[in-house]
This record gives structure tokens, C-alpha cells and sequence, in this order.
């Protein structure tokens, strides 16, 4: 398969095909698989097992949070789901596809296509000379999608960001930064959207309104992976994984 | 917060449709790759994007200005050496030698047609108008009356040249046309000005003025070019005296009487300070031309001709010669240089994603590859990198102007060079893309913690090394220098040796110095703070120091060598020169010179005898005066196995028998001429009895591959006159108090010997100016690794100042952290100030012996320790120390500390 040939058909964030739910997903089936995935690193010439027999489903339309200490191989799951790493082995599937063996350029366009990423800080999830509405048109356009306007106001209206649609990021708190980092990652309607501590960096207020918007946003039929030491985060999300030394320790 | 929002786990939820099958075209709407991205904000808008990051924007603009300087630098330097080339033997001959001349033998009388068409074949040619000139081939008698009524005659030569008249001293002046006297000749046949001369048996001509014979006036530049008619300067021709006629009409006037032969030369002045190797040969093809249209051909020896006119054929081929022997060396020097631009613009390249980072990893992230980010990069960069290679162009256009060889290159030369800078850009951009690129694609695409590839581990400058070493061998099967029809040319393996042998050395030292780092610090870690900083920054990056490290040396080592084998040259072929003449000059003349206090304040006396004979070997024995021997002549300990005081010790020690002490010193050194001690030479007719005193390897004043004796003047009995005998005034100092110290005996000086006549200087040109363009290259390098340091200090700046927020937290000093940085950077730099100098006496040790220009000529050559370059290159460490570090911490000043520990680094 050619890196291009995913096509992740959209919703209403991205063009409708009337499913409701991204191309490649039958929301009865998990967005994300992960089975007995492996990974190692080298620190110098020492062997470091980030992951060990990682088993998980995560479901679309729903938000998974990844939990453990630092080190506990929550960063290194993300990469994996993000497409920017590959397991040492075991299996990845994404919206049906199996992705542990993909080239780099394929996972590039899985990236492209079929997965939101959402980085701690919330400014560097915005490029710091587009506005918000130039933001999402970017985003969905990397994506293959037309930037609708109507779905780009819905978006606004959904994550309450409708008087900030002409607002350069510097014009945005930490929280709007972060809401609208989420809206670009959903915008084309991908399989996943992956976080990597998406509140840490956020007040209490702002980590909420946040949180909210992450919970608006998974009608949609995203399905969302977050991962967290925030407790908050951990309360809302509709499935868990905790890992420890790279193990799965509790899972549901 | 409320946990149930969006819909329940579980519930299930419109269907998707199914994945499309492989190949089948999927539905899009917007551009997202390939040439699409190139509408999107983050490319359309990427010119202008450049301008947020004004660090980036002067770090590309320098890059490409060096990049473009070293590139194009090597064209215009090679244009302006043969220049200068040019200029130099122009400058050495007579002012109208570089004229454009044709000529043609005569033997009739020249019609104003011939004149005409003379005229009309230079102008034609594109030749400015020509003034013309009538040099005698052979005299003419003319015939004067004496106030004894005798009829004195005398075989005269006739000049002509329009205002000839113009450049002598008049002693009397009488009609306007005739022929013009020196008065030893108008005494000698007994006329005065206005009166008539007879020209063979019936003409007769007026006598238009007398002058003062041009061989008792300082030679005019005017009459430089025709010195050959008035001064015995060839030594074998009969001198007749110089008439001067005053047009055409009278020289018609005297072959109407007289059978006589004339070369008519038409001479068009140009130029010559301006001359560059292309418009030279433009002008000799428009010569060329202007012989075709006369209908004649051009002589074969220009050269040998009335002397200077009409050399410029001769003067261009040698130029072209000196050009052609510099290309080689220069070309991989310049090579050498755009190379490690090209790096420098990598790092440029690689600072562009360290400052754009954010935008990188988030469009990377989104699935935008390394091609369109590299792209991006070109996009923002390209303006700034293109402005940088016009400067760059510009800088060495004024580089090679300012510093020379001359301020004057090919018309053409700018024009290549702005080509050559041109395709250096279209590299450099090519490299920063992928340098970009690879930067972009390590933002998200690299496994982290993967095993380290094994072309990391391998120590590739052991390539390097072993390329150096052979073209060491090479080298010393071959020349180092090779004349080529009396031109030096440097071996292109002098350049590449060092280079290579230097690039792998600092980087294997580097290398060894790195692993040895950690332990080297360890101990001074625990005794002072800003030692512990600096060597806590050092080792926490190892890779960046010795890149760094590396760079450093290589300017410093690249620098010390060219001006080490410069000075070593320049110092081995003044010896040479010094050994031949003895002094700085040697004003010689047949007469006898004696010893006065003139004599003394000038230099010494020495007596040369030349046809001296040792059991029927010639050979040649200098009588010197040993008190004021050694004030005067060139003595270095380098090249002599014993010291000259000893030596002329031993010339005034008495000996049995009245036997004279003498030195001898052999045809080739190493070899000795007498195996006995007792000698006895023929001078001429008379014999002396000499005694073996010393043998010394060399002894100064040796100008013939011939043994020679020295002995002490005063202890030389009376020596037969036709022994050869030269008497010589060497001196140290200036040539004119020697020159009237000789003069105020009554002496003759038939020749003066000085540094310049042993050797043609322009013909060496080559050797300093290929070591002036490798100085120029470490300069360059030097560039380099300045831009490469503040690069460094750019890149770490961001953790830097984290480090020295959080230290200031713990009670950190400002003093103590500009001294960590001192201490940081010092070490590099005196490290690489270290290295740098060992590499470079290494190499030239290894080479400096293979460098001898003319080794039938002794010394050997003589090694030189470049100490200006040295003193040089350590004040430059100190100054970028502490300019780095005043930067660095001035950056850290304008830290704001509470934004710092809130961002984290």
C-alpha cells in the first residue's frame, strides 16, 4: 500500500460520508490495538525494555488515559500509537491497519491522515504567525480535507472558540491554545487523537474547560488517548491503562 | 467535572464505511503534499517567515557570502596574480617595453606612404597611434673639418624618434632641421651648431645642435629602452656615437648619401599599470594583426631586439606560465575552502531547524515530510543565502583588490566568478535542504534510544591520514617546486599533503583528547565552581566539542604552516641570493679599491681572483680584509658547520713558512677539494703558498660552481694583475655611500651585484603567492569556525541560560559564570591554538626540506619559525575567548530568569 492510500473518509469535521464516524473505523471495533507490543531502547550499550507485552484495545469514540510514573513507558506507548516510532515487536493496528511494520513514509502518512497529535505545551501546537481560523483551514488541508466553513464555526462553537477565530496564539490563554490544539487534531476526523499530558502545562479552570472540550469533541467518534498524571483526567476518561517499568499493572 | 458528555462506551455509533481498497483513488479536496504544500501558509508565506528569526537570516548570510568568497575567489586571484605577474616584469624593464610595436628592417628610403601604412597598420589593428622610431643597424661616416684644415671623420649611428631632441641636454642650438652632435663628437670632427657636415662625397647636412653625450647624464627613462646605443651595458659591442636626426626627412636625407640600414619600429604607447594577462593578449593579437597588415611577419626574439619594445608577447607568456603553475596548488586550495563553507552553510542549515523547531516537529508530527520541510527551509533561506553569495562575490572582488596579488583582473573574471559563486549557492542550498531536512525528519521520524550505527564508531579520518601519507611519498620521489622554462611551480602535493595530513590528525587528536575528557576533568572539577561549569558544558557535549575543537585547529594549523614555509622560502632564496653576493650588494670594478673609512662604514673590500689554478683546477680565491668581514657579510649558523669568527681566526693565526692560511671550500659541500694541508696556487703568473686552515661547508661571495680559497687580503703577496682580478665593495646598507666610497678612489665601477640580480623575482612569485592564497584559505577556515563557535553558542544558548538561571537560584556569581564561559571556551581554543601549531610544525618538518627552489645553489633550505603568524594566531584565541564569552554572557544577562524556570529549557 502506497503511503497515500489510507484515506480516513470524513465526518462532518471534514466532509461527510454520512457514517459518522472516521473511514476505516466501525465504531463497534477499536480505533487502536496494541498486542504483546515490545520496545527497546539503547542507552549506550545497554538494553532499556520501555514496553513489555503491552496488550490494550481503545475504542473510537472514546477517551483512553494512559497512567504510570515517569518512565513507566507512557511516552513511548503515545510514539508508537502516534506513528512516529515502531514497536521492537509485537502489533499495532490502527483503524484495522497494521502499523508496527510500516515504513517510515506510510507512517508519515498515517500521521497525515489517520492521527492527531497533541503536544504538553499548548503553544507549541500552533504555528505562531496563522490564527486560529487559518490554524484549522492548515490542518485539515495537511489532512486532505476542504476546510468547510461551516465546520470550522461548528468547531469554534463546540470548544467555545468562536471570538477568538481571528486571534493569532499569542492572543490565546493557555487553555484556548490548547482547546484549539485539540480542534486542529480532530479536524479531518482522524482514527486517534494522541496527547501527550495535554493539561499538565494549564491551570485548574483551563484543564477543565479542556477536558470538556476532549468530551465534546469524542461525539464525534474520535477515539482519544491521553496520557496523564492529572487526576482530573483520569476521573473522566472512559477507559484506563496504567503502566509500571514498561508493564501493563491495571487496564479496563 | 462531569464525566459522561459524549456518548457511553460501548453505545454503538453510526457506521464508518469500509477501508478503500489499495490503489483506489480516495476523495480529496485540498492540497497536502507534493508541490500542494507549497500553497499552504507555512510555505507561501516563507520568504517573509525568514525575518522572525533575524539570527538565522545573518547565520545563512554569512555562511553564503564565505561560501560564495571561497568559491569565486580562486578565479579572480588566479586573474590578478597574472596581473600583477605582468606588471612586475613590466616594472623591471624599461617603461615602453609592454608597448605594442612592429618593426620592420630598411634599407630604402622610408616614403611618407610606408610611414603611413606603418601608421595605418597599428591604428587598424584597434593599436593607438604609434609614434615612430629609425634605430640604426649600421653607421654612417660623416665628415667634419678641423681648424687645422684637416678633414676629421667618424662612423656614427643615426637615431630618430619625433622629440628625441626633447631629452637631452642642449649645449647649443642651430637650425631647426640636421642632425644633432654629442660633443665629444662635434669636438672630435671640429663643428659647432649651424655648420655643415658631409655625408660621403658630395652631400652635405647642417649640424642642428650639440648635446651632452647621453653615457656622461643619468639614463633617462625615455632613453632606457635605447641604452644599448650609448652604454656598454652589453659589453662586447663598439660604441659609436649617437647622432640624432631630427625627422624623417633628414634620415632620408642621409641614405639619399650613404648606403644604410635602418629598423623602422611604429611604437603605440599604452598603458602598462593596467595591463591584465587577457588585455595583454589582446593587445598581442592586435600586434599580430597590425604585422599582417604591414605585410610583414613578426621577429621570432622580440626580445633580443632594441632592447624593451616590443617585449609584451614575451612578458604575457611568461605571466601565462606563472598563472598556469599557481592554478594547480590554488584550485584545491579553493576547493578546500567552498568545502568547508559548504559545512558551515550545513550548520546554518541545521541552526534554521533548532530555531524553528516548534514549527518543524508540530507540521512533522502532522505528517509533512523531511522533502517539503527541507523545502520550507530553502523557501525561507534562499533570499538571504542569495544576497549573502552577492556579497560574498563582492567581499572577494575586494579582497583580491585590496590584498592583491594586483588591484587588476581579467575583464571576464568578475562575470566567471559571479558564476562560480552562482553554482556554489545552488550547492549550499542544496546541502541546507538536506541538512533541514534530516533535522526536520530527527524531530519525530528517529527511533529514539536505537542502536549506534558502526559508520559512527569508524574512525574515517584514518582515511585521511592515509591519503596524506601518500602524497608524502609521493612528494618525496618528486619536486616540491619545479621550474618550468625558469618559472617556479608549486607541486600541487605541497597544498594537499598538509591539508590532509592535518584534517585527519585533528580529528584523530580531537578524538583521543574527547575519550581522555572526562578523566582530565574530574579533578579540577572539585576545586573550582566555574572549572566545574565549564568542564560539566564540555563533556555534556562531546560531538558539538569536538567539532568544534576540530575547526578551530584546522585554521590555526592550515595558517602556521603557509606562513612558516613561506617565511622559510622567502629567508632560504634571500640566502641564496646573500651567499652569491656576499652582502646585500657588491659594487665591483677593476681597478684597485683600498681599505678607507668610506670603505669601512660602508661594508669590506674583497678581492676576487678568478683565474686561479690548484694542480691545474681552476679555481677561485677571494681575499678578504677579516676585520670587517663579518660586520658585513651574511652569516647564518643554519647553513655554516662553524662559526665565522673561528673561521677568520684562523686566517690571522701565523703559520710555518710563511705559508698563507686559507679556508677552502668545495665545488659541492660535503666534498673536500685538497687532501693535503700544504697548497700552492697559480694566480695568474704568480704563486702562493698556502696552508689548509679550515674547510668550511659554505663561505658567502661563491659565485661560480667552482672550489674556492679565502685567505686574508693583507697576508697575499703581490698578485700578477691578469689573475682575474675583481675588487668588490660588499655592504650591508644602502647602495649609494658604497658606491661613492668607490668613486671618491678613483675607481670604476663596471658592475653592482645586488639580491635582485640573482634571482628574476618574478619568476618565484608563484611560490609566495600559492602560500599567501593558503594563508587567504586559513583565514577563510578561521571564518569558519568563528561562525561555527557562534553557531555553538546559539544552539546552547537556550540550556545555557536555563543552567544559569537555575545556578543564579543557588547562589551562582555573574563573575563565576563568565568565568566558566573563559574557562570553556579558552580551553577550546588554546587546546586547538596547541594542536594547531603541532600539526603545523609537523608538516612542515616533514616538508620544508622537499622546497628547495634552486638546489644547485646553496644553502639548503633553511627552516624559519613563523613567529608573527604564531604571535598572530594566539592574540586572535585570546580575542575570540573573550568576545565569545562576553557575548554568551551578555545573553545570559538579558535572561529573564522567572520566564526561564517557568518554560524550563
Amino acid at each position: 500500500m502506497e503511503p497515500d492510500d489510507f484515506d480516513w473518509t470524513a465526518g462532518p469535521l471534514g466532509g461527510s460520508d454520512g457514517s459518522g464516524g472516521p473511514t476505516g473505523v466501525r465504531l463497534a471495533e477499536p480505533a487502536a490495538v496494541c498486542r504483546t507490543v515490545h520496545k527497546t531502547y539503547m542507552i549506550g550499550d545497554k538494553e532499556i525494555e520501555a514496553l513489555i507485552d503491552v496488550d490494550k484495545e481503545f475504542p473510537a469514540g472514546r477517551v483512553s488515559t494512559i497512567v504510570g510514573p515517569s518512565g513507566s513507558g507512557k511516552s513511548s506507548l503515545l510514539r508508537i500509537l502516534a506513528c512516529m516510532d515502531r514497536p521492537s515487536s509485537g502489533s499495532v493496528r490502527i483503524g484495522g491497519h497494521e502499523v508496527s511494520s510500516l515504513g517510515t513514509r506510510r507512517r508519515r502518512a498515517l500521521r497525515r491522515t489517520a492521527v492527531g497529535y497533541v503536544f504538553q505545551n499548548p503553544v507549541d501546537n500552533l504555528i505562531e504567525y496563522l490564527d486560529a481560523t487559518a490554524q484549522l483551514k492548515l490542518a485539515a488541508k495537511l489532512r486532505g480535507r476542504p476546510a468547510v466553513p461551516a465546520d470550522l464555526e461548528r468547531l469554534f462553537d463546540l470548544l467555545g472558540l468562536s471570538h477568538r477565530a481571528s486571534h493569532l496564539p499569542v492572543q490565546l490563554s493557555g487553555g484556548e491554545q490548547q482547546r484549539l490544539a485539540f480542534a486542529c487534531a480532530v479536524i479531518g476526523r482522524p482514527a486517534i487523537v494522541v496527547a501527550d499530558e495535554p493539561t499538565a502545562e494549564l491551570d485548574s479552570a483551563s484543564a477543565d474547560r479542556v477536558l470538556q472540550a476532549v468530551h465534546d469533541l469524542r461525539a464525534e467518534g474520535v477515539a482519544f488517548l491521553l496520557s496523564s498524571h492529572d487526576p482530573r483526567v483520569v476521573a473522566t476518561a472512559d477507559h484506563l491503562l496504567r503502566l509500571e517499568h514498561g508493564r501493563v499493572v491495571e487496564s479496563w | 467535572m462531569a464525566r459522561a458528555s459524549g456518548p457511553p462506551a460501548g453505545e454503538p455509533l453510526p457506521a464508518a464505511t469500509p477501508p478503500r481498497r489499495p490503489g483506489a483513488p480516495g476523495r480529496r479536496s485540498g492540497p497536502r503534499r507534493g508541490a500542494g504544500v507549497w500553497l499552504l501558509p507555512p510555505w507561501s508565506r516563507a520568504p517573509l517567515l525568514a525575518f522572525r528569526a533575524p539570527a538565522v537570516i545573518l547565520a545563512v548570510l554569512g555562511a553564503a557570502a564565505i561560501l560564495a568568497c571561497a568559491s569565486s575567489s580562486a578565479g579572480l586571484f588566479l586573474s590578478s596574480a597574472g596581473a600583477e605577474a605582468l606588471h612586475r616584469m613590466a616594472a623591471a624593464d624599461c617603461p615602453d617595453a609592454t608597448y605594442p610595436t612592429i618593426q620592420g628592417y630598411s634599407e630604402e628610403q622610408l616614403t611618407p606612404s610606408v610611414q603611413e601604412q606603418g601608421r595605418g597598420s597599428m591604428t587598424g589593428a584597434g593599436l593607438p597611434g604609434p609614434y615612430q622610431v629609425l634605430a640604426p643597424e649600421s653607421p654612417i661616416r660623416l665628415t667634419g673639418r678641423a681648424a687645422s684644415g684637416s678633414a676629421p671623420d667618424a662612423a656614427v649611428n643615426v637615431f630618430y624618434r619625433q622629440d628625441a631632441v626633447d631629452h637631452v641636454r642642449v649645449l647649443s642650438r642651430g637650425p631647426a632641421r640636421g642632425l644633432w652632435l654629442p660633443d665629444s663628437l662635434a669636438s672630435s670632427l671640429g663643428v659647432r651648431a649651424g655648420q655643415q657636415l658631409r655625408l660621403g662625397k658630395a652631400s652635405t647636412i647642417p649640424v642642428a645642435g650639440v648635446y651632452r653625450e647621453l653615457s656622461r647624464e643619468p639614463v633617462q627613462p625615455y632613453w632606457c629602452s635605447y641604452a644599448t646605443l650609448f652604454a656598454n651595458t652589453g659589453g662586447s659591442i663598439v660604441l659609436r656615437p649617437l647622432v640624432l636626426a631630427t625627422d624623417i626627412g633628414t634620415v632620408n636625407a642621409v641614405q639619399r648619401a650613404q648606403l644604410y640600414g635602418m629598423t623602422n619600429y611604429w611604437v603605440s604607447p599604452i598603458d602598462p599599470t593596467r595591463l591584465t594577462l587577457s588585455s595583454a593578449r589582446a593587445l598581442n593579437d592586435k600586434q599580430a594583426a597590425a604585422y599582417r597588415a604591414f605585410g610583414s611577419s613578426p621577429p621570432d626574439d622580440l626580445a633580443s631586439r632594441l632592447s624593451g619594445t616590443g617585449q609584451l608577447p614575451v612578458f604575457t607568456e611568461q605571466a601565462g606560465l606563472i598563472r598556469s603553475g599557481l592554478r594547480a596548488p590554488v584550485l584545491p586550495i579553493a576547493l578546500g575552502g567552498t568545502l568547508l563553507a559548504l559545512l558551515l552553510i550545513g550548520a546554518a542549515g541545521s541552526y534554521w531547524a533548532d530555531r524553528r523547531a516548534g514549527e518543524v516537529r508540530l507540521l512533522s508530527a502532522r505528517g509533512v515530510g523531511p522533502a517539503a520541510l527541507a523545502g520550507k527551509a530553502v523557501a525561507e533561506l534562499a533570499a538571504p543565502a542569495a544576497v549573502g553569495t552577492l556579497l560574498g562575490w563582492l567581499a572577494a572582488g575586494w579582497l583580491v583588490r585590496s590584498l592583491g596579488p594586483s588591484r587588476y583582473v581579467d575583464p571576464g573574471a568578475p562575470a566567471r566568478a559571479l558564476l562560480v559563486a552562482g553554482a556554489a549557492l545552488v550547492a549550499g542550498l542544496a546541502l541546507l535542504a538536506l541538512v533541514a531536512g534530516r533535522r526536520a525528519r530527527a524531530a519525530t521520524e528517529v527511533t529514539i534510544g536505537a542502536r549506534r550505527g558502526r559508520l559512527a564508531a569508524v574512525p574515517w579520518e584514518l582515511a585521511l591520514l592515509a591519503a596524506a601519507g601518500g602524497c608524502y611519498l609521493a612528494l618525496r620521489r618528486g619536486q616540491a617546486v619545479v621550474l618550468t622554462r625558469g618559472v617556479a611551480q608549486v607541486n600541487l602535493l605541497v597544498v594537499t599533503f598538509p591539508l590532509l595530513f592535518m584534517a585527519g590528525s585533528a580529528v584523530l587528536l580531537v578524538r583521543l583528547l574527547v575519550l581522555a575528557l572526562p578523566a582530565a576533568l574530574r579533578r579540577p572539577a572539585r576545586r573550582w565552581p566555574a572549572w566545574y561549569l565549564a568542564s560539566r558544558r564540555v563533556t555534556a557535549a562531546r560531538l558539538v566539542t569536538v567539532i568544534l575543537l576540530a575547526a578551530a585547529t584546522m585554521p590555526i594549523a592550515v595558517g602556521v604552516y603557509a606562513a612558516g614555509l613561506t617565511q622559510t622560502t622567502q629567508y632560504t632564496l634571500d640566502s641564496k641570493a646573500r651567499l652569491f653576493v656576499g652582502g646585500n650588494s657588491s659594487i665591483n670594478s677593476v681597478d684597485p679599491l683600498r681599505r678607507t673609512p668610506a670603505t669601512d662604514r660602508a661594508g669590506t673590500v674583497v678581492t676576487r681572483y678568478q683565474y686561479a689554478s690548484l694542480d691545474g683546477q681552476r679555481v677561485i680565491v677571494l681575499a678578504i680584509d677579516p676585520d670587517t668581514f663579518a660586520a658585513t657579510t651574511f652569516w647564518d649558523r643554519r647553513y655554516a658547520d662553524q662559526p665565522l669568527a673561528t673561521l677568520l681566526d684562523r686566517l690571522r693565526q701565523p703559520s710555518a713558512g710563511g705559508r698563507v692560511p686559507a679556508l677552502v671550500v668545495a665545488a659541492d659541500a660535503g666534498h673536500t677539494p685538497v687532501q693535503d694541508d700544504q697548497l700552492r696556487i697559480t694566480l695568474g703568473h704568480s704563486t702562493e703558498q698556502l696552508t689548509v686552515a679550515g674547510v668550511p661547508r659554505l663561505f658567502p661571495g661563491r659565485r661560480l660552481p667552482l672550489p674556492m680559497l679565502v685567505v686574508d687580503a693583507a697576508r697575499l703577496g703581490q698578485v700578477d694583475p691578469h689573475a682575474g682580478t675583481v675588487n668588490e665593495l660588499w655592504t650591508r646598507g644602502p647602495v649609494d655611500p658604497a658606491q661613492a666610497a668607490v668613486v671618491a678612489q678613483g675607481a670604476r665601477i663596471f658592475d653592482i651585484a645586488d639580491l635582485v640580480t640573482v634571482f628574476n623575482v618574478a619568476n618565484f612569485l608563484g611560490i609566495s603567492w600559492t602560500f599567501g592564497y593558503l594563508s587567504a584559505l586559513a583565514a577563510l577556515v578561521g571564518l569558519v569556525a568563528i561562525g561555527g563557535l557562534l553557531l555553538y553558542l546559539e544552539t546552547r544558548q537556550r540550556s545555557r541560560i536555563a543552567a544559569y538561571a537555575l545556578g543564579r537560584r543557588m547562589g551562582l556569581t555573574r563573575a563565576t559564570h563568565l568565568r566558566s564561559l573563559l574557562a570553556e571556551l579558552g580551553t577550546l581554543l588554546i587546546t586547538a591554538l596547541v594542536l594547531g601549531t603541532g600539526l603545523a610544525a609537523a608538516a612542515v618538518l616533514l616538508v620544508y626540506r622537499q622546497l628547495n627552489v634552486d638546489p644547485d645553489r646553496p644553502p639548503a633550505p633553511l627552516l624559519t619559525v613563523p613567529t608573527a603568524a604564531l604571535i598572530g594566531a594566539g592574540i586572535i584565541v585570546v580575542v575570540i575567548t573573550a568576545l565569545a564569552a562576553a557575548y554568551a554572557q551578555r545573553a545570559a544577562d538579558r535572561t529573564n530568569v522567572a520566564e526561564v524556570l517557568r518554560l524550563g529549557a
